[in-house]
């Protein structure tokens, strides 16, 4: 696999300022989206076998740097690029940590992604086996069978969130005043209704995060404790599908600044943590009781996080 | 799965906290549960800092064939924790915030 590093510049001046390796699931990330967006055009079989990676190459010759990904199954192969810009989010944490540290000035910086110089450091101690990439099968679903009235033409996954769901989040920001999170349990599936982005996402459950987590005004730290409970609810048809946590805030920013964005360190979980497509952040504002005006939703798109609509449903 | 013990390793499933892949491992045995995660989430390319630039924290949790699943003390021993055909899993310490709109 290619390792990359990030090139910081400066804005103005245009000279490097710092190089600051990308993390692995960067690529991962990458291969991901370039897989599931295959089997959604119906090029890659939608089998759960295990996939290749045919390349991962960084192309520099023509203009800006861009991201060549190919992923195979069986006898097919299928070609995704990516400009730079979806490093965006990357770079925004790899900046706030820079920042955090002093490391670098407060500025304006362009990105870019460059071949690593540095060789990876041999492994450890551990003998891993390789293991295969096996994201598993999407089983087909209708988005109307789903509650959904009309399906919209959006080029984002389309999210299907139940009004119950969505109350609960609601509810449960409500009732504190400090940041406060649930995990979300979601279906996935292929969806059979002609739209751009045929990725189907349905929340089946929000689960309270417990077991030591605990929130500040700004806040949320969650434990690994948390995290495991989840886990152990998942099964072939129900995947932790991201978080939802609140912003109780809102009340404090400038008046007309909605609180319902994605924080530096909101980025650094979403990149690091949950970056597989069908991955969802959900953003509770809980000066509000209707879902509708409480809750923005941020998932992957192209492999870069977008706001996006959800679909309230009353099944 | 085999058991390694008498070659100083122990081989277990390691499991993804992203993925939901697992893989399988040798662990060795001498090592304490706080070295095994540190050198399991390097060697599967899991974060290694924080947003302030701190280690980031992890917890061993390990699923046994017997279908119990626990947390893993860190101080304890690889050869006293993780028995052959365990499936053990790297869990983050995460902290979405405020930070910087």
């Amino acid at each position: 696999m290619l390792d990359l590093d990030l090139l910081l510049r400066d804005a103005t001046a245009g000279h490097e300022v710092r190089r600051e390796p990308l993390p692995a699931h960067v690529a991962e990330r990458l291969i991901a989206d370039t897989h599931v967006s295959g089997v959604l055009a119906g090029v890659l079989p939608n089998d759960g076998a295990p996939i290749r990676v045919d390349a991962f190459a960084l192309e520099t010759d023509d203009g800006p740097a861009r991201l060549r990904v190919e992923v195979g199954a069986g006898e097919t192969s299928f070609l995704k690029l990516y400009s730079h810009a979806v490093l965006r989010d990357d770079a925004e944490v790899i900046v706030a940590r820079l920042l955090q540290a002093k490391a670098i000035e407060k500025g304006t910086y362009t990105f870019t992604p460059a071949s690593s110089t540095v060789v990876s450091p041999a492994g450890g101690r551990i003998r891993l086996r390789p293991c295969p990439r096996r994201p598993g099968r999407l089983p087909g679903g209708s988005l109307v069978e789903r509650g959904v009235r009309e399906p919209r033409a959006c080029r984002h996954p389309a999210i299907v969130l139940p009004r119950e769901q969505a109350q609960a989040l609601v509810a449960q920001a409500r009732a504190s005043e400090v940041e406060v999170g649930a995990s979300l349990v979601v279906e996935t599936f292929l969806i059979e209704e002609p739209v751009p982005c045929r990725l189907g996402l349905r929340v089946l459950e929000v689960v309270e995060l417990a077991h030591g987590t605990a929130g500040t005004e700004t806040h949320l730290r969650i434990t690994p404790e948390a995290l495991a409970a989840v886990g152990s609810r998942e099964t072939d048809g129900r995947r932790a599908g991201g978080l939802a946590h609140s912003h109780p805030f809102g009340s404090k920013l400038e008046p007309g600044t909605d609180p319902r964005f994605l924080s530096s360190e909101d980025k650094a979980v979403a990149t690091g943590w949950f970056w597989q497509p069908y991955h969802l952040q959900l953003i509770v504002d809980p000066r509000f009781t209707d879902p509708e005006d409480a809750i923005a939703a941020y998932a992957w798109a192209d492999a870069a996080l977008v706001r996006v609509c959800v679909y309230l449903t009353e099944s | 799965m085999e058991a390694a013990q008498d070659t100083g390793y122990v081989t277990a499933s390691l499991r993804h906290f992203m993925t939901k892949e697992t893989a399988e491992a040798d662990l060795p045995l001498e090592l304490s549960v706080e070295e095994a995660t540190r050198e399991i989430t390097r060697a599967i390319g899991l974060p290694s800092v924080d947003m302030e630039n701190r280690q980031q924290i992890y917890e061993l949790f390990v699923r046994r064939p017997n279908g119990s699943a626990e947390r893993l003390n860190p101080a304890a021993r690889v050869a006293d924790a993780i028995a052959p055909g365990d499936i053990v899993e790297p869990l983050p310490e995460v902290i979405p915030g405020r930070g910087v709109a």
